[in-house]
């Protein structure tokens, strides 16, 4: 048998540009691995360097279209707590619904639009659409995206970049007529929340991916009183239990060669999981009791170390993502303008929401002036890309059989499984084996 | 009936952002007191999201940079309708493109009640630049008139619906 060499030169479906170098030799072991990010730095981290204090949320929002709510509201805590700032439960209450949103909408974007044409065999969603059985899937998916675009519209004004959101609060608030007809949409899309988590499952249930298990340790928020989305304890599967603000200590980056992606690990341990995986597997209790029945109904049990099993994961956060919405705009009800007030101070401070695909850190030091003088982010597919390596490693042995093009379809699709946002963490997606022999 | 005029492009991509300039000037041209039916929208690079912009009985107007082959600057318009079909597509990152989302909307019935294209050759599309190309700023004013000539303005009296006449 000779060498083979499995080259991905641009990953599709996912955000951002990167590549994947494989070489495998003629014994059939891996001799080289990389998951490669030429996605240029933009070096946010320095420019924000002596910019005002309340402006960090407002410039890191444009990091990406995808996650805007996540990089925003990280920075927002970031900056308050470094004032000791402290916000009402109405304005916690509607960044919670914020997002969630993002969640909605970013999770039926994966599900339907990047990872089902892979599962399905089709190239893209169009062609999907192109099959009149599954024409009304992807229709109810538009939907379904589309609400949570709403949700920000109807929160900031804005699908995107938000126009209410600041230090201290909210600038405006929804009305609640608005929300409740949010709430009546939500009602209605429960039932395609829930039959996308069983087409995930379906998807997924194919033999070949049963095996491509890896116990690696898992990261996620933790809260006491609910399923962590803004805030919480940062706690892992190998018993990492911190407060969020000592992340910098225990989340180290390194540089790597060949890629502008920075290598994550734990503190004196290895590299870790970031995202949707990640949180079901850590606050499983957590969820909606309908997205813990739906789990079951499934047979997914946690903890699931399979990372073709995100999807599933997403769909189940899918379910909660709508429960707790609906949750969260009864507990809201009317909500009143409150003017955001604080005063400035000199002071550090580091802040993690979850993102759709996992954690997002932000922090840094505001000086008496209310000017910052060093900020520092992490997005989290910079979290998730030694990871990604680590799988390849592992998993590709056993795909070995497989003919390259098989080959090179599965290492994408376990790429976009943590549906990684180049962009983001400066990194991307193209797929090279190549076998000595 | 609501009228939609949609320029796309990305600013800092030369000339590919021309559907955006042909909208600021229609901007500055149009009188909106006269003219609430019609919509202008800087689109910009909506993906999947250019779906969202409009309802179902609304005619769209959408402004577009091309590369056809023609000579830099010329303006073409056509129906959507008329377009053939597109075959294979593979959506890149996490947008498509507005022929891919087009393609998306014609299949799950969300296309408005007409879509034209007004489209324009351009010869520049390198990232990180802001600006046309002199050739493409020409056609600014020509696809602006093409814009209104679809939108049967012409028809009325220029003076009723525009603030000042242009070069």
């Amino acid at each position: 048998m000779s060498e083979r060499k499995i080259y991905v030169g641009y990953v599709a479906r996912e955000e951002g540009d990167g590549a994947l170098d494989m070489v495998i030799s003629a014994e059939g072991k891996i001799k080289e691995a990389r998951f490669k990010i030429w996605e240029s730095p933009r070096f946010f981290e320095s420019f924000l360097v002596g910019r005002k204090c309340d402006e960090v949320p407002e410039l890191v929002q444009r990091i990406c279209g995808i996650c805007p709510h996540p990089h925003h509201l990280s920075a927002v805590q970031a900056v308050e707590q470094a004032m000791g700032i402290q916000v009402s439960e109405q304005t916690k209450l509607l960044r919670h619904l914020l997002l969630l949103g993002d969640w909605i909408m970013s999770h039926a974007l994966h599900v339907f639009f990047l990872a089902a044409p892979d599962y399905l065999g089709y190239e893209s969603v169009v062609g999907m659409a192109g099959n009149p059985e599954l024409l009304p899937i992807v229709q109810k998916a538009l939907q379904f995206k589309r609400l949570g675009n709403d949700m920000s519209v109807v929160l900031t004004g804005h699908e995107i970049q938000n126009r209410t959101s600041v230090v201290g609060g909210f600038t405006a608030v929804p009305d609640g007529a608005a929300l409740r007809k949010l709430r009546q949409r939500l009602e209605g899309i429960k039932d395609f929340a829930l039959e996308t988590t069983r087409l995930a499952k379906t998807l997924t249930s194919d033999a070949v991916y049963a095996d491509l298990v890896r116990k690696c340790e898992h990261v996620a928020l933790k809260s006491e009183t609910e399923y962590a989305v803004t805030n919480g304890r940062l706690v892992s599967t190998e018993g990492l239990d911190i407060a969020e603000w000592e992340y910098p200590q225990w989340l180290i980056e390194r540089h790597v060669p060949g890629c502008n992606a920075k290598h994550a690990i734990i503190q004196g341990r290895d590299s870790f999981l970031v995202g949707p995986l990640a949180r079901v597997n850590l606050n499983f209790g957590q969820l909606s009791a309908d997205a813990q029945a739906i789990a079951q109904e499934i047979g997914f049990q946690v903890p699931d170390y399979n990372p073709y099993m995100s999807i599933v994961a997403r769909g189940i956060e899918l379910v909660h993502s709508v429960d707790e919405s609906i949750k969260t705009i009864d507990l809201l009800g009317e909500p009143k303008y409150e003017d955001p007030q604080y005063t400035i101070k000199a002071g550090e401070g580091y802040a993690i929401t979850e993102a759709p695909r996992g954690i997002c850190c932000h922090g840094g030091r505001i000086d008496r002036d209310g000017v910052v003088q060093k900020w520092d982010i992490v997005a989290p597919t910079a979290r998730n890309v030694y990871n990604i390596e680590k799988d390849l490693n592992e998993f590709v042995p056993k795909l070995m059989h497989l003919s390259d093009e098989e080959l090179t379809l599965r290492c994408e699709m376990l790429i976009r499984s943590y549906d990684p946002c180049l962009s983001c963490s400066v990194h991307s997606l193209k797929v090279n084996i190549h076998r000595e022999g | 009936m609501r009228q939609l005029v949609l320029g796309c492009g990305n600013l800092f991509a030369a000339d590919d952002a021309i559907g955006l300039w042909v909208v600021r000037y229609l901007k500055e041209q149009l009188n909106p007191e006269l003219n609430s039916e019609i919509v202008l929208i800087e689109a910009g690079t909506p993906g999947l999201n250019l779906l969202d912009f409009w309802e179902a009985g609304d005619r769209v107007i959408l402004v577009d940079a091309v590369q056809s082959g023609l000579p830099v600057g010329t303006v073409q318009r056509f129906e959507f309708k008329d377009l053939a079909t597109r075959g294979k597509l593979v959506g890149d990152a996490h947008g498509l493109g507005i022929l891919d989302a087009l393609e998306l909307a014609r299949l799950t019935g969300n296309l408005p009640t007409s879509l034209m294209i007004i489209g324009i050759e351009i010869v520049n599309e390198k990232p990180f630049q802001v600006g046309l190309s002199p050739a493409v700023e020409k056609a600014i004013i020509p696809a602006a008139e093409a814009v209104l000539e679809e939108l049967k303005l012409k028809e009325l009296s220029n003076q009723q619906f525009l603030k000042f006449k242009y070069a």
